[in-house]
């Protein structure tokens, strides 16, 4: 496994990374650029700990190795989710629903939930459960992830659908 | 990094402590079990490291900046430990709860209070530290009276402030009485009379550092240029063999290894720059390291019961035999209960740097002080220059006591002068030290008279310590029995885990109670109230909840009850409906409705959290979770083989807080007690859907379809 180097654009900036080519973007975040936000959990995509966003789309960044990312790509982390200081919709809603416990897998769930709520602002019970059911909370918070996203959706969606 | 350092780290910036006094502490039997659960790892160093856990004396520092502080030995691990204590002094001082700080879990700064387990923090630390802060209080008071010139019934207590009454304006704080060198303790007295608490309503005070990514966990930690370390774990059974240094070549040939080496019998280790990399370097080591052990191992139920020997009688009252053989109506059944791994997401995550004999470990516990021995055992410096600092724990359940990437760490830095990262991947966390929650059998023999009254009850128990049996119903005769194979004969070996083994005997005794009332044709409900000690106001309320009496399911729906008896500290009722698909025996879990008394709710937000998790756990293990073996390995090595509840699983639920028992001044803890109840609930809903028993967990479609077809038999 050679090293590269590569500029790769986080959180709206740039870094300069050198690191293994099939090194998993996690742990380039982690180890290399100190973004500890973005958890292990499973390294297979089996439990969204590790999602990122990758040019607005969730992606678990485990199995998202580094040589397969381009210049182009934005990531953006939990780190990142924040804009001058205010929290992002979801994890305002997080914060007010208690939607956690021991809140490692948190950061993935609110990123997953952040691509849910940009594709479909105001999704239905149903449809939160859908998107976000690959990823997994030991501490099963679920309940209150759910009543989570479906107020975001409340506040930002236009459309009001069946919530059944 | 001086520890100071690292709490800054962690996001705090000052110092205080509040710790106190606890005359009544019920922890001592509580303790006495979870040590009998240890004995795999760490039995000793447990007892020893309990042993000064305490009444501890009462002391109370007041920082120049206004600010309360509170230490404890325990972790933050999700179950909101941070915020009971912040509730608990925000409230008692009447501060803002931005005011109050907390440290958790550092051997350097806090004193030893046991593991952070059984669902206690709140009320072995928690509430003593409420009630030395209404002492506390008198004594501020008592001081502001004094200098204000009047007496102390003159004067009223108000946001750290004490006033007289009739002037506001002449007032005293108690931080300026502490810079002014005043003591607020009394260790001679305890509080007579105790305020009753109420719950601020917070919410966790956690919750900015979650969800920005800033909370730290050990797998977090940076210090200096750390590397990965960890140990050559083979799928096998630990028990069934020993390792023997090998040739570390292949590994280190790995890109990114960094060096490798052999450390007698914990076996060969790698060090790499990089966490694949480290895991390519494990597995590229020779297996030829491991020489097997010439022994037999127990690995399933059948060889439990052919080895196992009685090793307690838990109660013997009245004449079993006598009055069994004269009874009417009995009834005759076996339980049995599945193997399940903790499957925590955070792994097993340490990180240390070990230098000039003194070793420094974050690490992510349930009890730092005992890890601290562990160090110190393993790495052979003396125990004072070990120093283990507790980071939030991400999911402990009972798998972050008696762990070891701490020790493997600080063995690992002692060895090769590096700082050491140790995280487990999830394989290890499913396959190293094979722990996981044994297999258990209940054989329980009933006997009934003609007014459903239980006159004797027989229960012997296959590898299990027999809680949540006892004190439940009001039973003359009972006679309960362990049977237990040594856990060195064990392939897998016993794993203290969420809901201990209340998990397997409630579920035996909830669904025997069913099938008794069943067999006299009796309804589940009327025959619980009839025999049961205590909890009628829980079944009363858990029913109404759900609507039971009135509420008529539809076809291949069911309800179901449980009740749960939790050390005398925390009871419960749950009630469910299922449905359940006879052509592929799926069961599905369509409501929820549960009763609880835990006592003073210090923090409703996350008790309820709590209660939730809990019982989703309890679905988890019921309905999906299964730890595969061989009679040499385990096979379930990732979350693709070992699927955990998720939101697709969910259920309507509701639950309630009463005060149905007990002593209401108290809290006691919430986060263990209603995982039991699932299993034999939902057991009970399906015999009320499609009348079959369930004597098996888990409660997969093949199982269930097994019981349909051998009923249509």
């Amino acid at each position: 496994m050679a090293k590269i180097k590569k500029t790769i654009k986080v959180n709206g900036e740039n870094h300069e990374v050198f690191a293994e080519s099939r090194e998993p973007v996690l742990w380039v975040l982690r180890d290399r650029l100190g973004l500890t936000g973005t958890k292990y959990g499973c390294g297979e995509g089996a439990c969204g700990t590790c999602t990122v966003l990758i040019d607005g789309k969730a992606e678990r960044s485990c199995l998202v190795a580094f040589e397969d990312l381009e210049a182009r790509h934005s990531i953006v982390t939990i780190e990142g989710l924040a804009q001058d200081g205010e929290l992002s919709p979801v994890q305002k809603a997080f914060v007010e629903h208690n939607a956690f416990a021991c809140g490692y897998c948190t950061p993935g769930m609110i990123m997953q939930a952040t691509d849910l709520l940009t594709i479909n602002p105001n999704p239905s019970r149903s449809e939160v459960i859908e998107a976000m059911n690959e990823n997994l909370c030991r501490c099963a918070t679920y309940p209150s992830i759910v009543t989570a996203v479906e107020s975001v959706g409340d506040e930002t969606g236009s459309d009001s659908e069946d919530r059944s | 990094m001086k520890r100071r350092d690292f709490l800054k780290l962690m996001g705090s910036s000052t110092m205080a402590f509040v710790v106190t006094s606890c005359s009544d502490r019920e922890g001592a039997s509580f303790f006495g079990t979870a040590g009998q659960e240890m004995d795999f790892v760490d039995f000793e160093i447990l007892c020893e490291s309990i042993q000064p856990w305490r009444n501890f004396s009462e002391l109370i520092l007041f920082r120049d900046t206004e600010r309360v502080e509170v230490y404890t030995g325990r972790s933050e691990m999700g179950q909101g430990l941070t915020t009971v204590l912040v509730s608990i002094v925000s409230e008692a001082f009447e501060i803002e709860p931005d005011h109050v700080d907390v440290f958790l879990a550092d051997t350097d700064l806090c004193p030893d209070d046991g593991p952070t387990s059984g669902s206690s923090a709140t009320s072995y630390v928690g509430w003593p530290i409420w009630c030395a802060c209404l002492e506390i209080k008198d004594d501020i008071i008592a001081e502001g009276a004094k200098r204000l010139g009047v007496d102390p019934s003159e004067v009223r207590f108000s946001r750290g402030t004490v006033s007289v009454e009739t002037e506001p304006e002449s007032n005293v704080s108690m931080f300026q009485m502490k810079r002014d060198g005043i003591r607020f303790t009394n260790p001679d007295t305890t509080p007579q009379k105790v305020q009753m608490y109420r719950d601020p309503g917070l919410r966790n005070v956690r919750a900015l550092d979650v969800v920005t990514g800033k909370l730290k966990y050990a797998g977090d930690m940076m210090v200096g240029k750390t590397q990965y370390g960890g140990f050559f774990t083979p799928a096998e059974f630990p028990t069934a063999y020993r390792f023997k240094p090998v040739d570390l070549q292949a590994t280190l040939a790995v890109p990114g290894v960094i060096t490798a080496g052999n450390m007698g019998r914990h076996g060969p280790y790698v060090v790499a720059e990089n966490f694949v990399s480290l895991q390519k370097g494990l597995a590229a080591i020779d297996r030829k390291s491991m020489v097997p052990k010439k022994k037999t191992l127990v690995n399933n139920l059948s060889q439990v019961r052919e080895s196992a020997r009685l090793t307690k009688t838990v109660e013997d009252t009245g004449d079993v035999e006598r009055h069994l053989k004269n009874c009417r109506h009995t009834l005759s059944e076996t339980y049995t209960t599945h193997l399940y791994n903790v499957a925590f997401l955070e792994p097993q995550s340490s990180v240390a740097i070990v230098s000039d004999d003194e070793a420094h470990v974050w690490d992510s516990t349930q009890h730092a002080h005992l890890q601290q021995q562990v160090v110190a055992r393993d790495t052979k410096i003396p125990v004072e220059r070990v120093h283990v600092t507790g980071t939030n724990v991400g999911g402990g359940f009972g798998g972050k006591i008696a762990h070891k990437s701490g020790a493997e760490a600080a063995m690992i830095a002692q060895a090769t002068g590096l700082p050491i990262k140790c995280v487990y991947s999830r394989a290890q966390v499913f396959q190293r030290f094979s722990r996981a929650k044994e297999e258990v059998a209940v054989d329980l023999i009933s006997g009934v008279n003609d007014s459903g009254k239980i006159i004797a009850r027989s229960a012997d128990i296959y590898q299990d310590e027999g809680h949540g049996m006892t004190d439940i119903y009001d039973i003359p005769n009972s006679k309960i029995r362990l049977f237990r194979v040594s856990q060195d004969q064990m392939g897998i070996r016993h794993a203290t885990i969420r809901g201990t083994s209340y998990t397997q005997d409630v579920f035996a005794m909830e669904s025997h109670m069913s099938s008794l009332a069943h067999s006299i044709s009796m309804d589940p409900l009327d025959f619980r109230l009839k025999n049961v000690l205590w909890h009628k106001d829980l079944l009363h309320s858990a029913a109404e909840m759900i609507d039971y009496g009135v509420y008529r399911p539809p076809e291949d729906h069911g309800l179901g009850m449980a009740i749960i008896n939790h050390g005398d500290r925390q009871f419960g009722a749950l009630f469910v409906e299922v449905g359940v698909d006879r052509m592929t025996g799926m069961i599905t879990i369509h409501r929820m409705r549960a009763a609880f008394d835990i006592g003073v709710v210090i923090c409703e937000t996350t008790a309820t959290i709590g209660i939730i998790g809990a019982l989703i756990w309890g679905l988890s293990i019921t309905m999906k979770e299964e730890l595969k073996v061989d009679e040499n390995q385990i096979l379930t090595n990732s979350f693709a083989d070992y699927d955990i509840a998720r939101f697709s699983d969910l259920p309507d639920m509701k639950i309630k807080y009463l005060k149905a028992y007990g002593n209401g001044l108290s809290p006691r803890g919430c986060g263990e007690m209603p995982l039991p109840l699932v299993a034999p609930a939902v057991a009970n809903a399906v015999y009320n859907a499609v009348g079959v028993r369930l004597f098996a967990t888990p409660f997969t479609p093949e199982r269930v379809l097994a019981a349909i077809r051998g009923q249509q038999a």
